[in-house]
């Protein structure tokens, strides 16, 4: 009984794994055939409007052929990738959002903000934002804050490039609250919303951080304007605070090279934390002058690898090293380590000892 | 003995639905998966995004005896179009002229490496860097494994991602840039695998992948709906849960102080790919750390498959071993308090269905066929079940098929899906049985060979007992 029970399961199960297989197979050359008629469709498509988009002064916008409601989105995504591929050029730039608004690509990006798929949804917040489009703001601001971080990453990069006075204020907001944006892309967007609007906000909000969060916003501050960067940083480092931020903060000192702050810098060649020996190390190669060379000499015998390796690097790239120096410092290194470390730095810079 | 045959049916049916139900589920996880990505690719795809933020990465390529493939995967490794990278070739004795065709083709010169061991590794000879591109340096070492090999580029390393590529692996000019993604999206990731496609049949200029095409041969076809399978929905399926247990060695991508926190690769193991995966699923976990470890589901690596039988047989049987080895070494994984989704589904998944499921599936054709011999079961239930069976096997290797025909549909022409058709239905009849028993096979050699160990070392325990003279 039980058996006959289990077998007409099984029957009936292999009866419908039999059926799905089939109906996979169909629906998969179904897929096939779509696929294949819209990668023709979209070689026409490419064919015809690329010499038209990149070609500002050979058209006229009143003759420009329309657009097929089946090709609206393919166009979209042809037109994002070329308006990407010439952002630089200002002149292609200007022609291409002006065929945008003239075949009405505008008008639906606008509609697909309002779609329930996301990946329709960053299509337009992409499009909106290269179109300066400033009509869903509200919208694209909402977005900005939105769990789904491509969406709110590229909602807020739209926002920024439409009118980047106004994007600040949320930018550094949601830099301040969202850690689990990515750092490079964070800072790509305050790089374009530039220096000018971006220091006061910015250096203000990572001064009054805790701790915890300084040492990651802190490397932002490279984005500010050096005046704007260096008063914070040397506030931050007057104050006392966890190690952890020391090393950030030498970076940017690095980055804008202020001899001014030289004897700040050397007084943490001695820290116990390697790593913000390290860090000074590599400042004092880049801002340093000819006395510090033998505190970087001293370094060389740390017991830490990297502290050795950025205090050789810095000896090899001090704009006033010279190959007869660096020759005549080798010789008078008694620590093997010391020796290697630094035959290895002259090595790297591709330097050829006498 | 006869009174036992209900109960084993019974094991043999319950171990069958869960094995088919698992595989369906990550087959759903990984459609869902795979909608998301393709989503956000359109996007993602445009160069502002993370244009200029990549870090800079170090590829390490352990080589061993790849005199024929090494030149092709350097000059494909330089072709790359990723701004910051340097290559690292680690010669791990090699007795051909691995080194020697390195040393003509990229003028290579002694270089006074300041080495340091952050991992032990066998003794490094020399280190080498090319005098016509500067990216370069090779190590050259005492023989030890492909483990110990990326160890030693692990130490050279001069930047915080390593990444590990095989040298008989051909690789996308954007490949670096996939792989990389998730790092610049998710602070959290300590490491990444890449998909991997099968290369044999296909086309590569210099070592760089120009497009995809299906081999003649048979065995190959297997493997390719073997690898959609595998990566498609095994990887995909595991991979929102955090729970994928191995990323490939013919290309990751790896947090360099997460790797050498973690002691680095083992060089006592023969899937040491995967024991570094496990063992860093349970450190992290042990240690309550956010991390993510995950997979770019884009096919950017192509790497060739046996073609012989022979080969293949070696192949799954190391890759058995191996996968046995990284569950015993780390066994506290399991059911782990800090649970994650890899300790208490991934590993419990792998260990039961992927270690002992060999047997079990070895058992139930023994007992299916013996039984429809005996009389024990009827004509009926006989072709009932084999179409289950099959019809199972056919429909995970359609559904990745389907997944793959979603998202990046690589094979182009209209007879590669016919073709992939019929070898979803004709791997059943053998081939899957084959592998069943390679890695049968692979557990007595494993079992063998701890056997002789414990004794050896025995051995060695009781003569450094036993005083002198």
């Amino acid at each position: 009984m039980r058996s006959a029970l289990v077998l007409t399961i099984a029957y009936w199960v292999s009866v419908a794994v039999v059926v799905l297989v089939v109906f996979l197979m169909s629906y998969i050359l179904v897929l096939r055939a779509v696929l294949l008629l819209r990668e023709r469709r979209y070689r026409e498509l490419v064919a015809l409007w690329r010499p038209i988009l990149l070609n500002s002064g050979e058209h006229d916008l009143d003759r420009l052929p329309a657009v097929k409601p089946a090709d609206r989105h393919s166009f979209l995504i042809l037109w994002n990738m070329l308006r990407e591929e010439k952002d630089a050029d200002p002149e292609i730039r200007d022609w291409m959002n002006r065929v945008a608004v003239a075949v009405g690509i505008d008008r639906f990006a606008r509609q697909l903000l309002e779609k329930r798929g996301v990946r329709k949804k960053l299509l337009a917040v992409v499009t909106l934002g290269q179109l300066r489009d400033k009509s869903r703001w509200d919208v694209l601001c909402q977005m900005a804050v939105s769990e789904h971080v491509l969406l709110s990453l590229a909602a807020m990069q739209a926002i920024a490039r439409i009118d980047p006075a106004a994007a600040t204020p949320l930018l550094v907001r949601m830099v301040m609250s969202r850690p689990g944006w990515p750092a490079a892309k964070v800072a790509s967007m305050l790089k374009d919303i530039g220096p000018d609007l971006v220091s006061e906000p910015l250096t203000a909000a990572i001064l009054a951080a805790p701790d915890e969060e300084k040492q990651r916003l802190i490397p932002f501050l490279e984005t500010c304007s050096d005046a704007t960067a260096l008063t914070a940083v040397r506030r931050i480092l007057k104050e006392p605070h966890d190690d952890k931020v020391i090393g950030p903060c030498l970076s940017v000192l690095g980055k804008f090279r202020d001899k001014q702050d030289l004897k700040l810098v050397r007084q943490y060649l001695s820290h116990p934390r390697w790593h913000v020996r390290a860090h000074a190390a590599t400042c004092l190669g880049k801002t340093g002058m000819k006395e510090d060379e033998e505190q970087l000499v001293a370094l060389l015998n740390d017991a830490e690898w990297w502290v050795r390796y950025r205090a050789a690097q810095a000896i090899v790239n001090m704009p006033f090293s010279s190959v007869e120096r660096i020759h005549e410092l080798m010789g008078a290194l008694k620590d093997r380590y010391a020796r290697d470390i630094l035959t290895q730095a002259v090595a790297e810079k591709g330097l050829t000892l006498p | 003995m006869i009174e036992y045959f209900p109960l084993v049916e019974t094991f043999i049916l319950l171990y069958f639905i869960g094995l088919n139900g698992v595989y369906l589920t990550l087959n759903v996880l990984s459609i869902s998966g795979i909608s998301r990505y393709m989503q956000s690719r359109d996007v993602s795809g445009l160069p502002h995004l993370f244009a200029g933020f990549a870090p800079p990465v170090t590829i390490v390529v352990p080589a061993y005896n790849e005199e024929a493939n090494i030149l092709n995967t350097l000059r494909s490794l330089f072709e790359h179009n990723y701004p910051e990278y340097e290559i690292v070739v680690v010669n791990d004795g090699s007795t051909d002229r691995t080194l020697e065709v390195m040393k003509k083709e990229y003028s290579l010169a002694p270089f006074p490496e300041a080495y340091r061991t952050r991992l032990r590794t066998k003794s490094v000879r020399a280190v080498y860097h090319s005098t016509v591109d500067p990216r370069l340096r090779v190590v050259d070492k005492e023989n030890g494994g492909r483990g110990d090999a990326v160890n030693a580029g692990i130490n050279i390393a001069r930047y915080p991602w390593v990444c590990r590529v095989d040298a008989d692996s051909i690789l996308q000019r954007d490949s670096l840039l996939l792989i990389v993604q998730p790092l610049l999206e998710d602070p959290t990731v300590v490491a990444c695998g890449g998909t991997v496609r099968v290369a044999n049949g296909c086309k590569s200029e210099d070592g760089i992948f120009v497009e995809a095409d299906l081999s003649r041969k048979p065995l190959v076809l297997f493997q390719i709906v073997e690898y959609l399978r595998a990566f498609l929905y095994g990887r995909m399926g595991w991979s929102p849960m955090n729970a994928h247990l191995i990323i490939s060695g013919a290309f990751g991508i790896y947090h360099k102080e997460t790797v050498v926190a973690a002691g680095g690769y083992r060089p006592d193991t023969v899937g040491e790919d995967m024991e570094l995966i496990v063992r860093l699923h349970r450190l992290l976990s042990e240690q309550r750390k956010r991390y993510r470890i995950t997979f770019v589901p884009e096919p950017i690596c192509w790497a060739e498959v046996p073609d012989k039988l022979g080969k293949l047989g070696k192949q799954r049987i190391r890759w058995q071993i191996g996968l046995i080895e990284s569950l015993m070494m780390n066994r506290g994984l399991l059911f782990h308090d800090k649970g994650t989704f890899a300790g208490w589904f991934a590993f419990p998944f792998t260990l039961f269905f992927e270690w002992f499921g060999p047997f079990v599936e070895i058992l139930g054709y023994i007992i299916i066929i013996t039984g429809f011999m005996v009389g024990f079961i009827s004509v009926e239930a006989f072709t009932t079940f084999l179409i289950l069976a099959i019809g199972f096997g056919v429909l995970l290797s359609i559904s990745a098929l389907l997944l793959e025909e979603m998202s990046f549909h690589l094979y182009k022409r209209p007879w590669h899906l016919l073709v992939l058709f019929v070898v979803s239905l004709v791997e059943n009849f053998g081939y899957r049985q084959l592998n069943t028993v390679w890695r049968v096979v692979a557990v007595f050699y494993y079992l063998r060979d701890k056997l002789v160990s414990r004794l050896t070392s025995r051995k060695q325990a009781d003569r450094l007992r036993t005083p002198a003279g």
